[in-house]
């Protein structure tokens, strides 16, 4: 790829920027969208491509972003690969079973082979590369002698699967084996900490008075409201913007709707979503149900907006999970059958990183096969496991990647007359049938349609909980598209003037 | 003829145009050049039509009125038009204005006796909205004699005055507020009007 000289520096500048953005607010969109444009950036500067490759191929392997720890200790890991190998052969023979002074000794041998077999290695890759004499003293691949310690250290607590100690003696002349952790490295692994929580993934909603709302993996969301006011449609919402905003791969339990409604309303959200085709033919969701779409709509629907939401690579992919499409079978769906299928899904099929149940007390919360009623106390629990799932889910590498999780629940006649007494804020104390959906939630949202605002297309939204984040104070109005495919829109406002304009346009 | 409902731009029950050839029914539209999601011209004009109420919805539409011109607020205005024409005036600069105001239209003898029927809460409630409304428009057109009017309406007018300083009442007439036949009417309530509160007569 030529591109203009003087261009170069620049573009560097920029790729570099978009480098760093990627690295320290990593989300699988702009991953992708930085790969795209790997060929450019290759041509105006390798190191920042290669940096970059290497993420990406750590994440598309592991679906995991690399942090900046992972990538210093990955680049050290030739070394300690060799070492172990050396720390292996102590432990099995001479020294084994180990003990502390045992344990110096072995280092100080290990430490000495390393260095000798370092120096070896060096001397010969320079002289079989650059047929220089060599001096291993002016440093290069040379590691410093407590470095080469420090890295023994590691991968003996690797191998042996055990930490050293946990032990420190605080005296200033203490040997430094026995020492412990430095202070201020335990300072810096907070701060470390505490930046990666500062920075960490998050996801918002596309609404302007609720844009400083944000998901985070772990989070549990739980949406209440009185029935038919929109619940499940802020459910497939959020779901659907996760997938198409983010690029990221859902799981979507339906025990309430049927598999083929629900697929068509994502389909048909998709389809009326004019951002994102903006010259599209509109999908009524009646003349589908009809069965009268023009041909016209149908080639777009069949044709354009169902291979694009299956295949763009830019979207996440979706899982409609309908256990039972009879109501009364549907009772027996347990946690633990989203669990195995989410880990099913995970081992063989994608990564997944968002959960939706639509709705939760829906699920049969007695795990037991001795049937019994269940009782309050087994739907808070319920709630309460839900979360610990979200919280411990492994991905395939066996590492900890907790999921976000979204589910509804159902608000009573009682409180929604509340609400209504109080020109429709809800209160908390809405959610009191379960007192674990309280406890547990990161967020709680509520949907309020009455038939008024339902005759308007408007459902109200009230942010009542947010846990170590902000809240938005006062419930807002959305607009739902309740005949296209139910998406979801908060209305920017015209200036002063361009409603004045508007309204002179028109014939009053 | 008289509504004392307070009329305000947002409308509960604004429903798009099933037939709108911009929004198809939806009720927005989605703006390409800045991506803003906006409500459909087909629901603004239901909500201006809302907004104007059945009063002023058939009155003609000045585009030119600068409402800035008019809305003196914590002043009295008077108008001495034809009816037709006040009305245009007033269609044009709640509009021009960008629907930002609450208006209430009402006539004289209304305001009278909603002050002496001041026992309940509804009234009370009536009240209270045509002392905070932004614009106030009284028509003292074919009111029937009462020898408490002009008293009662005085009354009223301090009140506004003193609850409400950002309040802008306009006051119309089919008599000139110097003539006679006003005087007859309502005694000293236009000079009163004229001392206190510099009424602008037109």
């Amino acid at each position: 790829m030529n591109l203009p000289t003087q261009a170069q520096p620049y573009l560097r500048e920029i790729y570099g920027e978009l480098l760093m953005d990627a690295l320290s607010h990593p989300t699988p969109k702009k991953m992708r969208e930085f790969k795209n444009h790997t060929l450019a950036i290759e041509a105006v500067d390798p190191m920042i491509s290669r940096i970059f490759s290497w993420t990406y191929e750590f994440w598309a392997k592991y679906d995991e972003f690399v942090s900046l720890q992972t990538l210093q200790e990955e680049a050290s890991l030739n070394r300690q690969a060799e070492a172990a190998s050396l720390i292996s052969a102590i432990r099995s023979s001479e020294l084994a079973p180990l003990t502390n002074s045992a344990f110096m000794e072995g280092m100080e041998r290990a430490k000495n082979l390393y260095v000798e077999q370092e120096v070896t290695r060096f001397q010969h890759m320079l002289s079989e590369n650059m047929a220089k004499p060599v001096d291993p003293g002016q440093g290069g691949l040379i590691i410093p002698i407590s470095d080469a310690m420090a890295d023994l250290k590691r991968i003996y607590n690797f191998a042996s699967g055990t930490s050293l100690s946990n032990s420190s003696l605080m005296i200033s002349n203490a040997p430094p084996e026995l020492r412990g952790r430095k202070l201020a490295d335990q300072y810096a692994q907070i701060k470390l900490q505490r930046d990666q929580v500062e920075h960490s993934i998050h996801y918002q909603l596309p609404f302007p008075h609720f844009e400083r709302m944000r998901f985070k993996p772990g989070n549990l969301t739980v949406i209440g409201g009185f029935t038919s006011h929109g619940k499940s449609i802020l459910l497939r919402y959020i779901c659907y913007l996760l997938i198409t905003n983010y690029g990221l791969n859902c799981v979507f339990a339906s025990l309430e709707m049927p598999h083929d409604e629900v697929k068509m309303l994502f389909m048909l959200l998709h389809g009326n979503n004019r951002q994102i085709f903006p010259d599209g033919v509109d999908l009524p969701t009646e003349l589908f149900e009809s069965g009268t779409l023009s041909e016209e709509q149908e080639d777009f629907l069949f044709n354009i907006v169902e291979p694009d939401f299956e295949g763009n690579e830019r979207y996440g992919a979706l899982f409609l999970e309908q256990p039972n499409a009879d109501a009364q079978a549907s009772r027996s769906f347990r946690l633990s059958d989203l669990q195995a299928r989410v880990i099913e899904l995970e081992n063989s099929v994608m990564p997944v990183h968002a959960v939706f149940v639509d709705y939760l007390t829906l699920m049969d919360p007695v795990e037991s096969e001795k049937s019994r009623s269940p009782a309050m106390d087994d739907y808070n629990l319920l709630f309460q496991r839900f979360k610990g799932f979200l919280l411990n889910h492994k991905g395939k590498s066996g590492s900890k990647r907790p999921l976000m999780g979204f589910t509804a629940a159902q608000i009573s006649r009682d409180g929604l007359k509340e609400a209504l007494k109080r020109d429709g804020y809800y209160d908390i104390s809405a959610f009191g049938r379960y007192s674990e959906i309280e406890k547990s939630s990161d967020h709680l949202l509520t949907m309020l349609m009455t038939a008024e605002k339902k005759a308007s297309g408007k459902v109200q939204l009230q942010h009542l909980k947010s846990r170590g984040g902000e809240l938005v104070l006062d419930p807002h109005e959305l607009h739902v598209a309740l005949a296209y495919g139910m998406g979801l829109t908060e209305l920017n406002s015209r200036t002063s003037d361009e409603l004045i304009t508007e309204l002179q346009s028109i014939q009053l | 003829m008289f509504s004392a409902t307070e009329a305000i731009a947002e409308a509960p029950r604004i429903k798009a145009d099933s037939q709108c050839d911009r929004c198809r029914g939806t009720g927005v539209l989605f703006k390409k050049e800045d991506g803003r999601t906006l409500e459909c011209v087909c629901v603004l004009k239901s909500k201006a039509l809302h907004y104007l109420t059945p009063m002023y919805e058939h009155a003609r539409y000045h585009k030119s009125v600068d409402p800035a011109e008019i809305l003196k607020f914590n002043n009295v205005y008077f108008d001495t038009y034809s009816l037709t024409g006040f009305k245009s005036i007033v269609k044009s600069t709640l509009l021009n204005s960008g629907m930002r105001h609450t208006h209430i239209s009402i006539s004289g003898a209304d305001v009278c006796s909603t002050l002496m029927n001041w026992k309940d809460e509804e009234q009370d409630a009536k009240i209270r909205a045509l002392v905070r409304v932004n614009i106030l428009i009284i028509y003292l057109v074919g009111d029937t004699w009462n020898p408490r009017s002009g008293e009662n309406l005085k009354d009223f007018f301090t009140k506004r005055a003193n609850e409400n300083n950002t309040g802008f009442t306009w006051v119309y007439s089919e008599n000139p507020i110097q003539g006679d036949k006003f005087k007859d009417k309502y005694q000293q309530l236009g000079a009163y009007l004229k001392i206190k509160f510099n009424a602008v007569a037109k």
